[in-house]
């Protein structure tokens, strides 16, 4: 009696347990991917955001974002006094409850960036229901657009810029990281740019990222191409795994050399030499040949030192390069030199601390690279030259 | 010492045929080219004579002063003083040979397969896991060499696959330089198979009634017969592009495409060529360590074990700034250095010592 | 390398050490000293900038300096 009892018991449990349950509680939801902040009308911001579309939905037609059969994601927008005000009227137009756990993208429009995102953003890091691990980027134009395009490869656009971001090409901003930014001693943030590369006709286009958004007190002030970004990268010590191509100007062959995978780590020293302000940053990188423009053979050490030269001197012009266009025409300390001297001088920094927008570009920068190439790839010869053509010492 | 320590035939052979070959297939093929071009399959013959040197000299040092190990019979032969410096200096070879050994074995991971791991974590964790088979004895690396050569050798049959590539006019014309060239190109390997004198370091460990003669010219014929067969396929696969390639049997592997099925063999070399490697680090490491121990009269040379692996990554980097200076090293020094240490100093001794043994029988004879 | 490998070889160092203590305790004087010795030595190696330290590869390509035209191509 009492085993049949249980058995009951255990087969209602089974039946109830088979997942109606949670069918039911997803489909009460919209999972929000992407949310993009732009200027309203008036002093209003306009958030649109980008909702899933469950596969067996899809069928059932899109959102208010566009046409289009196989486009796995909807958008939506809304305006309003701030963006809590614009998502409480958004979700009256959403029959399903919004739901921000998957939420890994937020973008703001140049426009709304440059008249300052410090009040939107509070909103971001003080709910509990966004994430902190969700990337931040600014967008060139409008916001909205980069959401309301429909990637061939990936599910939506905001899986591709994140996707794309998370290959450390360029920087890599998390709410959270940015939150830390706007607590640094610098005053100043960076933010990932990005674009929309069109695809050919329709909506089949993808953002891509590019170049960088420089901000002081969350008011953007300018921008650095992808260059300036990537020579900031370096001294930031953010170089993961990267490809450097340079010129070989020592010896007999001219020709380009490039190098992948590059790694580096990078150490900043500050100094005060007589009350002047000095930096010295000092660059160890490496990397395997990955081609070989030149008739040089790698193999030989000589040859090989002579590469290595012209490596660590294209990173170095590339480092100063960058130095000087943030020094000169940003006037921004992205590279964080504000932390460094706070750490090892507090009382000159406490001292100064006011006036480091006028200190910042005066600032002299030494910089030193020890470059290594470790390893030649498959072959050490030039591939496409016969052997009496590889030049000889 | 119980008697599972003790070493048979086939375990000496093993031994043997991956401590020539753990790092001769990766570097040997490509620096013989350097100077043999066609001829490169002819480059491991002379090698013969220098690999039946260095173990006649080991075998016979070994019966005169059985039970002892070199650094052991070098202090006898030599005295103290004189000894103890040849031993030191045998000792630090055997540092250096390893780190060498670990380094290619590194560079040839992380450069063909691994490139974001860093080469010092390579080397470390295989120099830990031959510390710990050179820790529990003579007997272990004997056995996983019997136990893993066989893995090691097995991938060499998958480039019967490539025949359908081979061209065998790569061959003509044969000799074209002389026999100069592959003299030349004989110099590196030669050297690679001196370094079957380090079996003497095992050889007071082996089981009695084993014939070490047999087992001795059986290996070093395995070793011939594997480098032959190599080189040949790699001149007969790649003919005058094989000078440009870094690691010729790699490449010849990736070649490897049979009915778009077998490909990408290149991982199974991978795998597979980490334990040839093994062995042959563990031999290094194994000499080093009881040449450490005899040198200063240890008890036991099991608690230096860990203290030599360090230096051998040590040495591994040590004035070792990049690949062209390794290759350097093996192209321009290894081929003096290497016999002087594994075929010149066994040979001397093997003269001094029967000179002594002569001496003191003549001595005794009257007396007597 | 850097200081990195420094801290890499010194911690290896002491769990060694740390690991080998008992069966230290059991080794006469001299024992005790060449281990000691052997693991100082690599720590002061490791605190070098080994690969660009002169060492054992620029002793050799010396010493064997007479015979490069051998095999030099």
């Amino acid at each position: 009696m009492r085993t049949a009892i249980g058995l009951a018991a255990v087969l209602a449990m089974l039946a109830f347990s088979t997942g109606c349950w949670d069918r039911k509680e997803l489909n009460d939801l919209a999972l929000v991917t992407a949310a993009a902040f732009d200027r309203g009308a008036g002093d209003s911001v306009r958030v649109t955001v980008q909702f899933f579309i469950p596969k067996t939905a899809v069928t059932g037609g899109g959102g208010g974002g566009g046409g289009g059969q196989e486009q796995q994601t909807a958008t939506r927008y809304e305006e309003g006094e701030n963006i809590a005000d614009a998502l409480a009227r958004l979700q009256m137009k959403v029959p399903r409850k919004i739901f921000w756990g998957q939420c890994k993208v937020f973008i703001f429009s140049q426009e709304l960036a440059r008249s300052g995102i410090q009040n939107h953003f509070d909103l971001l890091i003080r709910s509990p229901q966004f994430r902190e691990h969700a990337y931040m980027f600014v967008s060139e134009g409008q916001a909205a657009a980069v959401l309301d395009t429909y990637p061939p490869l990936e599910r939506s656009s905001a899986s591709v810029i994140r996707d794309l971001t998370q290959l450390d090409i360029g920087i890599k901003v998390t709410v959270g990281e940015l939150s830390r930014q706007f607590k640094s001693d610098s005053h100043v943030q960076m933010i990932p740019m990005v674009r929309i590369l069109p695809l050919g006709k329709g909506k089949r286009a993808i953002p891509y990222e590019s170049g960088t958004a420089v901000l002081k007190n969350g008011r953007m002030t300018g921008t650095m191409s992808e260059g300036v970004t990537r020579g900031v990268m370096w001294v930031l010590n953010q170089i993961r795994e990267y490809v450097v191509t340079f010129e070989n100007e020592e010896g007999p062959s001219r020709g380009r050399v490039s190098l992948r995978p590059v790694k580096a780590s990078t150490k900043v020293t500050p100094r005060m030499v007589n009350g002047s302000w000095q930096v010295d940053i000092f660059v160890r990188t490496q990397g395997d040949i990955t081609q070989n423009e030149t008739l040089e053979n790698p193999i030989n050490p000589e040859v090989l030192a002579r590469l290595e030269k012209s490596f660590s001197d294209e990173i170095g012009e590339r480092i100063k390069q960058s130095l000087r266009e943030v020094q000169r025409n940003q006037k921004a300390d992205v590279v964080s030199f504000a932390e460094a001297f706070h750490r090892k001088y507090p009382k000159q920094w406490e001292k100064a601390k006011d006036d480091w927008e006028k200190i910042f570009p005066e600032i002299k920068v030494n910089v030193r690279v020890a470059a290594r190439i470790n390893r030649p790839g498959l072959v050490n010869v030039p591939g496409g030259v016969p052997y009496d053509q590889v030049n000889k010492e | 010492m119980s008697n599972n320590d003790k070493m048979t035939g086939v375990q000496l052979a093993c031994v043997m045929y991956s401590t020539v070959l753990g790092t001769g297939f990766i570097t040997l093929p490509t620096t013989s080219y350097q100077y043999a071009r066609n001829g490169l399959w002819l480059t491991m013959f002379p090698g013969i004579l220098t690999a039946l040197i260095s173990m006649g000299c080991a075998v016979k040092l070994s019966r005169m002063y059985p039970g002892l190990s070199p650094v052991a019979y070098i202090k006898r032969i030599l005295g103290r003083i004189p000894g103890f410096l040849v031993g030191l200096l045998l000792f630090l070879f055997c540092l250096q040979a390893a780190g060498v050994t670990v380094r290619q074995y590194g560079d040839f991971v992380t450069g063909s397969f691994m490139n974001r791991t860093p080469l010092t974590f390579v080397i470390a964790s295989i120099a830990l896991l031959a510390g710990i088979a050179v820790r529990c004895g003579a007997g272990v690396i004997a056995r996983s060499a019997a136990l893993l050569t066989p893995i090691f050798v097995l991938p060499l049959l998958l480039l019967v696959l490539l025949y359908p590539h081979l061209e065998f006019r790569y061959l003509f014309p044969p000799l074209e330089r002389g026999i100069v060239p592959v003299l030349k190109g004989s110099l590196t390997p030669q050297a690679w198979m001196s370094e079957v004198y380090l079996i003497s370091f095992f050889l007071p460990r082996l089981a009695s009634g084993v014939k070490i003669g047999r087992w001795a010219v059986a290996s070093i014929a395995a070793i011939v017969a594997s480098m032959f067969y190599v080189n040949l396929f790699s001149i007969l696969l790649l003919g005058p592009d094989t000078g440009s390639k870094l690691v010729t049997i790699l490449i010849a592997f990736r070649y490897i495409n049979v009915a778009d099925f077998f490909e990408n063999m290149e991982a199974f070399l991978l795998a597979m060529w980490v334990v040839g490697n093994f062995v042959k680090l563990a031999v290094f490491y194994y000499a080093a360590s009881m040449s450490c121990s005899e040198l200063f009269r240890l008890r036991d040379y099991r608690l230096i074990v860990f203290p030599v692996g360090i230096l051998i990554l040590i040495f591994s980097i040590w004035d070792l700034p990049s690949f062209a200076i390794v290759a350097e090293q093996n192209l321009l020094v290894a081929p003096f250095w290497v016999p002087t240490m594994m075929a010149v100093l066994p040979g001397l001794l093997v003269i001094a010592a029967s000179i002594q043994w002569r001496r003191r029988s003549l001595q005794s004879r009257p007396n007597g | 390398m850097g200081k990195w490998f420094f801290w890499e070889v010194a911690i290896a160092a002491v769990i060694i050490a740390i690991s080998e203590w008992k069966r230290l305790q059991e080794q006469p004087g001299k024992d005790r000293i060449v281990f000691l010795a052997l693991l100082l030595a690599g720590a002061v190696l490791s605190f070098l900038n080994l690969p660009d330290t002169p060492g054992p590869t620029s002793v050799m390509a010396y010493v064997f300096k007479p015979l490069r035209p051998l095999v030099e191509p």
